[in-house]
């Protein structure tokens, strides 16, 4: 990366950090480009989700008190769990100028960790903002109540939050769509958000960004919704611009009441300074007068004459009531003997002859990594 | 003064093994095999080469096996690359027709190609290939020579293949090493595709998939036109490594044990047995069970070919492979591997061993010899296009008339 920019004393890194099984899955997903620009990097109690994942960093935590597994609905764990590497984390997290964190807020480590590495990085005085979702429905009360607890939690500030509701991303969809695919929907929004983040705060010529900016709009309340669309051929910009807008499937009261909007064009060509005014004119034309709006022109070769415009939407007002209902006290499940705290050779254990070899990267899966440990199958 | 003799030879490149392979052509045209030289590879990963100096020797192995069976000196070589490296993609460029009051001419068409492949790539991406699929002119679709046909606009809609500059480079380094000058190079895929494709599957719609010890190379023909090549670096090499890791046995004993018993297919042998192998030197192996065994090479092919589906649906592709898939390379062996093909695909599954050549056919009958073959078979469609085409300074460099007979003798 850029390391004759660097200059002495002032941060320089920006992390992208993957919480929990799913977490970690989205951050490996991220497209390379966008990956080289920030470092990467993975947590989670379980030992599971970290092997199959491609990541170069890898930070388990709690290995004496949870094992090695996931956390379930644990959370009094979890802050255990979250202690016992406190210092492995601010140690890797020092020299960070800004943190994006992603992970589902249903499963035991995202609704724990997230909240508790946000913290963290308060302490170190570094711009985070948290990617995270809200569970659907059916994953019932207690997840939705572990939602609700954390998100409380981040929302204590000053950090910023945008909060995707899975209920809402997967509203739209055919009833017959196959739930393989509903869920990969899902993983491209999560993805295409962080990757439209990350451009954001490192595209050149600018490089930098409004952090004030930033923080104000995602620290409204409400939920964030992401839009995208590619399109080529003459008027590509608008054309993008316009769909993008009508894949936020908000109506006009809705699109009336967000707070903030990230556009970001991503292409090989160039714009020009009139048609750049006029697709910005489209997007503030349907919101508000108050609306802040931040954008950002991504380079990439790989289009070419093509444009892909992605518009991310905070504060928009939740859907329905709300999920959670009266506070239901977490069970704690009986002690385990506490394990010996070793070192675990991520690649020994899992990649064998391909040791050496750089990963044959597959949506964020290593390949290379034996199909029944990625799946998570029993061979007795 | 006997007549210089038309030989090619053909080498293969692989992740398990280096095959070299010297074919005559006869008089009549019939292709001969005259030698064969196979070593195992070294330096190689996934298709790539990782270190030049062990591949070198790999190679100046397998072509003296080769040269001394025939007493032929070889000084060049036709060779295949692949890699998860390679992309392809389609384009498609439109240009006005010339001189319209004489029709669409040779020129033209070249001049259409060339615009098509003029897209912009990474500064460390090549083109490998530019693949010609077909032509429109004004509103006339799917046209394979347009030659004389009257109209004003023409569109070319090509196939490109593209790399990364640095792994050719390796691999020409390697060959270069070795004492041979590389003629071209063919992406495995096509050039097993014409050892073991016949010509009215490529009509009707088919998949060739060479599974070999690093990657696994396809590519999709329908009406005898290339429309789709990926390469996954996924392959045998995957097979061994999990059951190495599955069953705690060192990398050659899972080797052994995957050929010996394995099957795709789990739920064949009802009961248990215990599994026993030969190289069981270093560690009594037992209690192997094939059950797990069994399992351990289902689940991968299984991701394996789903992987297959789902792309070629995606591409949209999938509902029209009327004569289904092929297999080849070594990973084709496997026991049962077509049986699973067929349940996850639906298709019609066979496995293609190379046909249309002569000699030394109870080495070369299997599909691990496909690519090999089909590098020879390449080089020999080439080598008579070029002649015909010499002089007439009509050709496009860098084009490859995809070695399809119906391209090479159409345009040249
Ligand atoms: N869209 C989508 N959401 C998912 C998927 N998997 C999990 N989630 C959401 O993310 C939340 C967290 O799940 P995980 O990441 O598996 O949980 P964890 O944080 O590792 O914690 P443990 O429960 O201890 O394993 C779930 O409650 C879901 O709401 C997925 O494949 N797609
Ligand atoms: N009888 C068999 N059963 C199962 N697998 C087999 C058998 N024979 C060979 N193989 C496997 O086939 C693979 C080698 O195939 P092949 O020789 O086509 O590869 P290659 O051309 O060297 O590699 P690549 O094309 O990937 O660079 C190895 O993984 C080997 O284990
Ligand atoms: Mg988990
Ligand atoms: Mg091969």
């Amino acid at each position: 990366m850029n390391k004759s920019a660097q200059t002495e004393g002032v941060k320089q890194k920006i992390a992208l950090w993957g919480v929990g099984s799913w977490g970690i899955r989205i951050a490996g997903s991220i497209q390379s480009e966008y990956q080289q620009r920030v470092e990467v990097v993975g947590v989670d109690s379980d030992v599971q989700s970290l092997i199959c994942s491609s990541l170069v960093h890898k930070i388990i935590i709690g290995e004496k008190t949870v094992r090695s597994r996931g956390l379930r609905r644990d959370t009094g764990k979890v802050e255990k769990a979250f202690r016992e590497s406190e210092a492995k984390i601010k140690s890797k997290l020092a020299d960070c100028r800004a943190l994006l964190i992603v992970g589902g807020l249903g499963g035991g480590v995202g609704s724990g960790v997230i909240p508790a590495l946000c913290n963290c990085a308060r302490e170190l005085k570094i711009f985070t903002i948290a990617f995270v979702t809200h569970p659907f429905k059916f994953e019932g009360k207690k997840k939705n109540l572990l939602f609700q607890k954390a998100r409380e939690e981040i929302e204590k500030g000053p950090v910023g939050l945008a909060c995707f509701s899975l209920d809402r991303l997967v509203g739209r969809i055919e009833d017959d769509t196959p739930h393989e695919e509903v869920f990969r929907h899902c993983d491209r929004i999560l993805k295409e958000a962080v990757e439209c983040m990350i451009s954001y705060l490192t595209a050149p010529p600018q490089r930098g960004g409004d952090y004030a900016l930033l923080e104000s709009i995602f620290s409204s309340p409400g939920e964030t919704v992401m839009g995208i669309r590619e399109a080529a051929g003459p008027n590509h910009l608008i054309t993008a611009v316009k769909g993008a807008l009508s894949a936020l499937s908000l109506n006009a009261t809705e699109l009336g009441m967000i707070k903030g909007v990230l556009l970001q064009l991503e292409t090989g060509g160039s714009i020009s300074f009139r048609r750049l005014e006029q697709a910005i004119g489209a997007v503030s034309g349907v919101l508000s007068e108050d609306v802040d709006l931040l954008y950002t022109i991504d380079k990439s070769k790989e289009k070419g004459e093509k444009i892909m415009v992605r518009i991310m939407a905070a504060g928009v007002p939740e859907e329905g009531e709300n999920a959670a209902g009266q506070a239901i006290p977490v069970t704690l499940t009986a002690d385990r003997p506490p394990a010996k705290q070793t070192e675990i050779n991520f690649k020994r254990l899992a990649r064998g002859m391909f040791v050496n070899t750089d990963p044959t990267l597959f949506e964020g899966e290593d390949m290379d990594i034996p199909t029944f440990v990625r799946k998570g199958v029993s061979l007795e | 003064m006997t007549q210089k003799r038309d030989i090619i030879t053909g080498l293969d490149v692989g992740t398990t093994k280096i095959c070299a392979l010297v074919a005559e052509r006869e008089e009549n045209g019939d292709i001969r095999i005259l030698g064969v030289g196979t070593y195992p590879s070294r330096g190689l990963r996934k298709g790539e080469v990782i270190n030049i100096t062990e591949a070198v020797a790999s190679i100046e192995k397998a072509v003296s096996q080769a040269e001394n069976i025939c007493e032929f000196e070889v000084t060049s070589v036709i060779a295949g690359i692949t890699g998860s490296h390679i992309q392809s993609f389609n384009s498609r460029a439109v240009l006005p027709v010339a001189n319209p009051s004489i029709g669409v001419t040779r020129k033209d068409m070249f001049r259409a190609i060339d615009a098509a492949q003029a897209v912009p790539l990474p500064r460390d991406r090549e083109v490998l290939h530019v693949i010609p699929q077909e032509f429109s002119v004004d509103d006339r679709k799917g046209i394979a020579d347009p030659e004389g046909m009257e109209g004003v606009r023409l569109e070319a809609q090509v196939h490109l293949v593209s790399g990364e500059v640095a792994a050719r480079r390796n691999l020409v380094n390697c060959i270069t090493q070795a004492g041979f000058e590389v003629e071209e190079f063919v992406l495995q895929q096509l050039a097993s595709s014409l050892a073991v494709v016949r010509k009215e599957e490529q009509q009707s719609g088919v998949v060739l998939v060479d599974i070999g010890g690093g990657t696994t190379d396809y590519v999709y023909f329908r009406d005898e036109i290339i429309r789709h090549t990926r390469v996954l670096g996924v392959g045998g090499d995957h097979l061994t490594n999990d059951i190495s890791l599955g069953m705690k046995l060192l990398l050659r004993q899972a080797e052994e044990l995957k050929k010996k018993y394995g099957s795709a297919l789990s739920d064949r042998v009802t009961g248990d047995d215990e599994l026993a192998i030969l190289d069981a030197l270093v560690r009594p192996a037992t209690g192997l069970s094939r059950k797990k065994l069994d399992r351990i090479i289902e689940l991968r092919l299984t991701e394996l070919f789903h992987l297959l589906r789902r792309d070629l649906e995606e591409e949209g592709h999938f509902q029209s492979i009327g004569s289904g898939l092929v297999l080849t390379g070594g990973g084709s062996l496997q026991k049962d591997i077509a049986a699973l093909a067929g349940q996850i695909t639906g298709l019609p599954v066979r496995i293609g061993t190379p046909f249309g050549v002569s000699g030394l056919r109870e080495i070369i009958d299997s599909p691990i010899y496909s690519t090999a073959v089909g590098l020879v078979k390449y080089g020999f469609l080439r080598r008579s296009s070029t002649d015909r085409s010499r002089g007439t300074g009509d050709r496009v460099p860098g084009v490859l008339f995809n070695g399809i007979k119906r391209w090479l003798d159409r345009y040249f």
